[in-house]
């Protein structure tokens, strides 16, 4: 029954995932439990409870386990149903953005919301990469002092590369933002691109003051820490980090209802000539350490999200073989290790994972003479 | 202000008091004494109820719910992080219960003691509520026509039905309901077990059964249920008949024994009570000290009678 409700549930989202799972391990379908915790929190919009769900069940527990609210209160659209710019920020967030840039055109006729409509017009404008007329679009935005525009400001030039010109506008408009945590995060971000460590740290901590909840300041930071050889902080403020979100989305563009509003996120797609490098690269990087100071249930969630959108990733492939074989599940970190060896039989890594199969092997083929 | 329930009821209380317009502490005690509600009253608006509508219901209802956990390494999912949207209406949706069991009170007594009261984080018109009551009470009589006193059991569909259905979103309330169908369980027992509002469940369970995940049976015959019915109702030759065609088949069950011991006294039979009581005792030895007491009863009346014919 719970592999039909599977079935039927079939591609759905994070909180639904998330209490398939609590269904499952009630039923004790552990299997089918654990895999719905990992597809819940492969989502971006995946709650912490489905966090906590994963860690639970990959460490073999299956009480404890709490629901996911699947209609959670919704955040105020100040600028209310039917307005063009709400419904030009829904179709861009949904991608539509042909529909989103009529509705962006509509909306910039009203005096309130016009620097949040240019804004959004010139996010899509940067998306397509139509330069000019984003560039055109973010100077109205910066002349009305429209926060959200300037952080979107800084944050394409520091895509284009330009990292001068985006430290330059932040350091400008930090001081005098009402909510500067965004513009924070942003400087740090830009300092970690231009090599400079230490003071991206202090950015971010400057960014966690002032909004605790900004999940990717605690990524960034535990990032940051890990280059300055700092693990200890790295690791809490990944914790913390996965406590607040299972997603790191170091760059977002931020799109408003209404000025001086909460904005809404719209993740930056990343690019094969992204400077910034790839959250993958990161979060693999994050996996290990957590590997090494064998806070398993947490490496082993990290290594699932790099998965879950390359699932031949031979490295966190590689790792999570580890981390499975370390919670004595040999049968399923063999399956890893083969198809490490499958796709990269001639890398260090297939050559490793070799070595490493034939060891589990042995190991199920003790647990199962034993059982 | 004060007095017994039995003479002014609570619903009067309230609209007394709404239309007043006055502020204070109204305590009522109900069947039990040792279970005084207060509710607190602002220009005639119950503003808060407690304990069952107070900070610490709300986060026992939010565990028991599994929306929050009391886990100390996981404060992020603690009932204090719920937003205060979902648990003020989980707080009005349980003033509302506690105050439609405690509006039927005819036992108990009241006490109103004027005080300011500034506010609170219920704000309920007598009126309205006895709307809510009273819907409630219909969805509740016409459920209730429709599932068989809500005695039908729900069981999980076929799974091929289950997969093949249209597109599925589930509730926390549905994926609750399903955690505790098993086949056996009564819409009445999944309600008692997940303390909801039956209405409410029973509307869950059809739109289960709608969207081909659940599928409805009847229960099966309880003779002990109707014969007791039939007792109650002082048709004790009926519930004689029920009682021992089924004792002649299901010679084990105890509570169908013990019940024929009672149909028979009602019937003046004590010899054929004694000897009911007597199988009662075999068949459930826990309960042989209960059988052996009835039956000792059993023999004084029948020996009070003996004498008397004598």
């Amino acid at each position: 029954m719970v592999a039909a409700l599977v079935r039927r549930l079939g591609a759905t989202d994070a909180a639904t995932f998330t209490n398939l799972a609590w269904f499952a391990a009630r039923r004790g379908a552990h299997a089918a439990a654990l895999d719905a915790a990992r597809r819940a929190v492969a989502m971006p919009d995946a709650p912490p409870v489905a966090w906590r769900t994963l860690e639970r069940l990959a460490g073999g527990r299956s009480d404890g386990l709490l629901l996911a609210r699947t209609h959670g209160p919704h955040r105020a659209a100040a600028a209310g149903a039917g307005h063009p710019l709400a419904a030009a920020v829904t179709a861009h967030r949904q991608g539509s953005l042909a529909v989103a840039e009529a509705c962006y055109r509509a909306a910039v006729a009203d005096p309130r919301t016009a620097p949040a409509a240019w804004n959004g017009l010139a996010v899509l404008h940067e998306q397509r990469g139509e330069q000019t007329a984003a560039d055109d679009a973010w100077q109205r935005c910066v002349t009305a002092s429209d926060l959200a525009g300037i952080h979107n400001r800084a944050l394409s030039w520091l895509r284009r590369g330009d990292s001068a010109r985006a430290r330059s506008l932040l350091a400008a408009w930090i001081g005098r933002a009402a909510q500067p945590a965004p513009l924070l995060h942003l400087a740090g971000l830009a300092a970690l691109q231009d090599e400079d460590a230490a003071i991206a740290v202090a950015f971010l901590q400057a960014a966690i003051t002032a909004d605790p909840d900004l999940a990717r300041a605690h990524f960034t930071l535990g990032i940051a820490s890990e280059r300055l050889g700092d693990h200890g902080r790295a690791l809490t403020a990944t914790r913390h980090a996965l406590l607040l979100s299972p997603w790191y989305q170091p760059q977002v563009w931020l799109l408003e209802l209404e000025r001086d509003a909460s904005p809404i996120e719209l993740p930056v797609e990343p690019s094969a000539m992204d400077s910034l490098g790839s959250t993958d690269d990161v979060l693999l990087t994050l996996g290990r350490s957590l590997l090494e100071m064998s806070h398993l249930g947490e490496a082993m969630a990290v290594f699932d999200q790099v998965l879950s959108r390359e699932p031949s990733q031979t490295a966190a492939l590689f790792h999570r073989g580890v981390v499975l074989a370390k919670l004595r599940r040999y049968g399923e970190a063999l399956e890893d290790w083969e198809t490490v060896g499958r796709v990269d039989p001639d890398g260090p890594l297939g050559a490793m994972s070799r070595r490493h199969a034939q060891s589990a092997r042995q190991l199920a083929s003790l647990f199962a003479a034993g059982a | 202000m004060h007095g017994p329930l039995n003479e002014i009821g609570l619903v009067e209380v309230l609209q007394l008091l709404e239309r007043g317009s006055r502020s204070g502490v109204l305590r009522v005690v109900g069947p039990d004494p040792a279970a005084m509600r207060t509710l607190h009253l602002s220009h005639g608006r119950v503003v808060a109820l407690e304990p069952d509508a107070g900070d610490l219901a709300i986060d026992a209802a939010l565990e028991s719910r599994h929306l929050a956990t009391t886990d100390p390494s996981a404060p992020e999912l603690g009932a204090s992080q719920v937003p205060d949207s979902i648990r003020e209406a989980l707080r009005g949706r349980l003033a509302v219960r506690a105050l439609d069991a405690m509006l039927h009170w005819s036992r108990g007594r009241f006490d109103f003691e004027e005080q300011p009261v500034h506010g609170g984080p219920l704000d309920l018109a007598t009126d309205s509520l006895v709307l809510q009551v009273v819907d409630a009470e219909s969805r509740r009589v016409e459920l209730a026509a429709e599932f068989d006193g809500f005695q039908l059991l729900p069981s999980f569909g076929p799974a091929d039905a289950i997969a093949s259905g249209g597109p599925l979103s589930l509730s926390t309330t549905d994926w609750r309901v399903l955690d505790v169908v098993n086949g056996s369980r009564s819409i009445a027992a999944i309600a008692a077990a997940l303390a909801e509002p039956i209405e409410d469940v029973a509307e869950r369970v059809r739109a289960l059964v709608a969207a081909a995940i659940l599928e409805l049976r009847a229960a099966p015959r309880n003779v002990t249920l109707e014969a007791r019915s039939a007792i109650e109702a002082g048709r004790y030759e009926q519930a004689v008949e029920l009682l021992s065609s089924w004792v002649s088949v299901a010679p084990s069950d105890g509570e169908a024994w013990h019940a024929l011991g009672l149909a028979e006294v009602g019937a003046g039979r004590f010899d054929r009570a004694i000897e009911a009581w007597e199988a009662w005792g075999a068949a459930a030895p826990a309960r042989a000290g209960d059988a052996t007491a009835l039956q000792q009863a059993a023999r004084t009346m029948l020996e009070a009678l003996r004498e008397r014919r004598e």
